[in-house]
């Protein structure tokens, strides 16, 4: 475990901050060129002494979890077999801005769950289901009344001919790449640049190769031309909004010159409360990208200072253990 | 006949004339695949014009129900076989 003090690793280990632990720690390993062959890191469960590990089947009887099924896995593991694992995404921070009432900037329009942004802050370490719940209830009924109480606002008749019109203009293109391919250098790009450990180079190639895949996607040709049962189309739309979601994450993420939760910044490694105890509002209109800070409403009285990130994580663990030893 | 390394399989594709046929498709076996890890491979490498639909892609969300070997199954927890006939249209 690439974490210095101890605490923190028992965080690791005990605690729901497991993921932003362990994926930042494997992740250094495979930068620092210790990583296995397939770009991961070697998992074993060969420290368990045989009881506990019968100990640990009994808590996942047939070693099933959430409808997987493990068992051929946990068989080998048993015998020492190492699993090669890595980093992947779980759960985004960020998303479409609402406030308490679950409202977004265009009325009429609510957002709910896990696609709304900044209830948790910079790391979620609560579930993500009471959000969905709790935040869907306030949706619902806003919605609700909002709808019972107005008239359904007119439809802008030429906006929703300029959309059809970009997305069935991927019929029309005539070029070299395929959605595959753009697909996966998009994914590529995700990972490498905008992942689990970040700095400004890594940042800023990903905005500019995400802008050329923007480019790119004008010349993108379908290999199916029907417009029924055609997975190559939907994925040419979604892949029009994947990157464009990606390049405004990016261009976020290069603007945050500080390491918070999961955003860890290799070139600032500080959790710089004086700066950016704020939430980065990101808006994309007519006129371009903005990026706007906007003060985090908290009734916690923070110290303005800066801290090294791997103290900040030691606080923050000494001040659960000790309200876990009050409780 | 397949080597052992590779499996033959159908596949129900929408085709441009706007019905749907079975079409043969050869994939390369690396380990145990599913059949959503099939059609995932037919789609990306050998025919865009196939298609399907899937989400969580570990027996959760349901998307992937369709007909395998003319039975309702889920392509994300049914083991790949040499010979098998897969209709993502039918079953869901």
């Amino acid at each position: 475990m690439a974490w210095e003090d101890p605490k923190v690793t028992k965080l690791a280990l005990t605690s729901e901050w497991n993921k932003l632990l362990f994926s930042k720690a494997s992740m250094r390993e495979v930068l620092e060129g210790r990583g296995s062959p397939l770009g991961g890191v070697y998992f074993s469960l060969k420290h368990f002494p045989a009881n506990v590990f019968d100990a640990l089947e009994q808590a996942y009887p047939g070693w099933k979890f959430q409808g997987d099924d493990f068992s051929d896995l946990m068989a080998k593991m048993r015998e020492g077999y190492a699993a090669e694992v890595g980093p992947a995404a779980e759960y985004f921070e960020g998303g479409i801005r609402i406030n308490e009432r679950c409202e977004t900037s265009l009325p009429g329009l609510y957002a709910a769950g896990e696609c709304s942004g900044g209830l948790f802050g910079a790391n979620r370490v609560a579930a993500a289901t009471t959000e969905m719940v709790v935040e869907g209830a306030i949706a619902g009924r806003k919605a609700a009344k909002m709808a019972a109480e107005n008239e359904a606002p007119p439809i802008d008749e030429e906006q929703v001919e300029h959309l059809t019109q970009e997305c069935t203009s991927f019929f029309d293109r005539e070029g070299s790449v395929t959605v595959a391919e753009l697909r996966g250098r998009v994914r590529n790009l995700a990972y490498t640049g905008i992942g689990v450990i970040r700095d400004a180079k890594g940042l800023s190639k990903a905005v500019s190769e995400m802008e050329e895949i923007q480019e790119v996607l004008s010349s993108l040709t379908l290999a199916t031309k029907r417009r029924h049962h055609n997975r190559e189309w939907m994925e040419s739309i979604e892949l029009r909004n994947m990157a464009q979601c990606l390049l405004l994450s990016a261009r976020a993420a290069r603007e945050r010159t500080e390491s918070r939760g999961v955003h860890v910044r290799e070139d600032y490694p500080v959790v710089d409360n004086i700066n950016w105890r704020q939430h980065l509002v990101v808006r994309k209109g007519g006129e371009g990208i903005k990026l706007t800070p906007v003060p985090v409403v908290s009734q916690t009285e923070i110290p303005k200072e800066q801290i090294p990130y791997e103290e900040a994580i030691v606080q923050a663990a000494e001040a659960l253990m000790a309200k876990k030893e009050l409780s | 006949m397949t080597g052992n390394d590779e499996i033959a399989v159908q596949i129900r594709v929408w085709q441009e004339t706007g019905e749907s046929a079975y079409r043969e498709y050869v994939i390369p076996v690396d380990g145990e695949m599913n059949v959503l890890n099939v059609l995932e491979y037919v789609h990306e490498h050998l025919d865009p014009a196939v298609s399907y639909k899937s989400s969580c892609r570990r027996g959760v969300c349901g998307a992937c129900a369709m007909a395998i070997n003319g039975k309702r199954r889920l392509a994300c927890e049914t083991v790949a076989e040499d010979g098998m006939t897969i209709n993502p249209f039918e079953g869901a």
